[in-house]
């Protein structure tokens, strides 16, 4: 979205463009409900319309925002109650998700985190598609 | 297929972190039931302000944005994030 000097309000509380903001409320430590958003690449991974998943942060997407962000190639492909962004992917891109929870916590040897387990795939296609490369 | 996928975790490793140790746990386990074979390093995000560093990014198949932020270098952080998007290399930031 080009906003060059976007910046952090945890590294940079008085900067101009707070493009990622102190959340309304922290979600250190709770368990939410993401619905993920048709048609998108996180929904193939999940093949469900809601997750619930662990957070640990206290700062998010600044809706201001948003309209940028829609009209730009960042897709957000999940959100919270209020349609808070938790999920964005870059459309275009081969895969490029990013999330505000952490799928990590929630992924286990008998059962891999339908995102964790995408990512790894996209990565194995990667290395066996750019072998001549290595 | 015999040589691993190999994954660079960007991100200043904190052995005490939760969320930095489930995130090792997770590729392994994922790794193993997909039986794909995967090797993941940390790349603190300093080095990835340095000179060089793209040469660096470039030997993986993927790169994973770790959680803990602030980073020790927000730049560092960022030029990892930029170099997947720009190369198609796919991402995942938790």
């Amino acid at each position: 979205m080009r906003v060059t000097d976007a910046a952090h309000e945890e590294t940079a509380p008085d900067a101009a463009k707070l493009v990622i903001s102190k959340l309304e409320c922290s979600l250190v430590g709770s368990t939410q409900t993401v619905k993920i958003r048709p048609g998108t690449l996180t929904y193939q991974a999940y093949g469900t319309e809601t997750a619930a998943e662990q957070f640990r942060c206290s700062y998010g997407l600044n809706p201001k925002y948003n309209r940028q962000i829609k009209a730009g190639p960042l897709k957000v492909a999940g959100v919270g109650p209020d349609g808070e962004a938790r999920i964005v992917e870059l459309s275009g891109h081969f895969f490029f998700l990013a999330t505000l929870f952490l799928p990590q916590l929630s992924s286990s040897q008998g059962m891999p985190h339908p995102l964790i387990s995408s990512y790894v795939k996209a990565a194995a296609s990667f290395e066996s598609s750019h072998m001549d490369k290595n | 297929m015999t040589q691993p996928v190999r994954i660079a975790i960007v991100g200043d490793y904190n052995q005490d972190s939760h969320s930095h140790v489930a995130t090792n746990e997770a590729l392994k386990h994922t790794a193993e039931s997909l039986s794909i074979p995967l090797d993941y390093t940390w790349l603190p995000t300093q080095t990835l302000s340095a000179e060089g560093a793209e040469s660096t990014l470039r030997k993986f198949h993927g790169l994973w944005g770790a959680p803990g932020s602030p980073y020790y270098s927000t730049d560092g952080a960022l030029n990892g994030i930029r170099f997947a998007r720009e190369q198609g290399r796919p991402f995942f930031g938790t």
